[in-house]
């Protein structure tokens, strides 16, 4: 989320920001989740998009959509 | 959903990184809830607190599945099949190769008929998978008024 301006994006969807329920909000609205992408998730340093991507049957990265939100405005 | 040993190993190993994340977090709480700084920190910490959520709650089932042995699974709708099919296999204490074994073909092939929910897979074979877990099988269909 480096570059993202963080309370505007939170002005103009707060459901974004709602992780409650298994995001049911956020899937309601979407169709899909919200995560900050280059979040850590650990304390090496695995990020969102790389926990996502990891295929727990072949240890591989699988395909999954990461969308640069400053794209978008 | 877990669908197996090693995703077992692996959800369990990625909870306990999530803990530890969530604890370094704290420990670098943002102090003014006003500022753009604190929505950054307290967005990567629901996001994690959330995920690690799910991976629990993934953990249990299994956990509870593995321990259920015979067990009845009612599903609503046609949809939830699939699901019923893998948590069936779980409950019977089968392993995807031990299933594959059964039916003749490589574990791999189970494994990407439950990866995939089963789309795509015949009835026939759906029915060789039912008699090989020795499912039995109780529906109702229900006809909606036309």
């Amino acid at each position: 989320m480096s570059g993202v301006d963080i309370p505007q994006l939170r002005r103009e969807e707060a459901v974004l920001f709602d992780f409650s329920n298994r995001r049911a909000a956020q899937k309601r609205r979407f169709g899909g989740e919200f995560f900050p992408a280059q979040g850590a998730v650990d304390t090496v340093g695995t990020v969102f998009l790389e926990f996502f991507q990891y295929d727990k049957d072949t240890g591989e990265r699988k395909g999954i959509i990461a969308i640069d939100l400053r794209s978008l405005r | 959903m877990i669908r197996n040993e090693r995703q077992y190993r692996i959800t369990n190993s990625q909870a306990g990184n999530f803990r530890n994340a969530l604890e370094q977090l704290r420990g670098r709480r943002v102090a003014s809830s006003n500022s753009a700084e604190y929505l950054r920190w307290k967005t990567q910490y629901d996001a994690i607190r959330s995920q690690l959520k799910d991976l629990e709650e993934d953990l249990r089932e299994y956990e509870s599945l593995q321990e259920a042995g015979s067990t009845t699974i009612e599903i609503d709708s046609f949809d939830d099949l699939p699901q019923a099919l893998i948590q069936a296999r779980i409950a019977a204490g089968m392993t995807q190769k031990h299933l594959a074994e059964k039916l003749g073909i490589k574990e791999q092939q189970i494994q990407r008929y439950e990866a995939s929910d089963y789309a795509g897979v015949g009835l026939d074979r759906i029915r060789e998978i039912c008699d090989a877990l020795g499912i039995t099988v109780h529906s109702s269909l229900s006809l909606s008024q036309r």
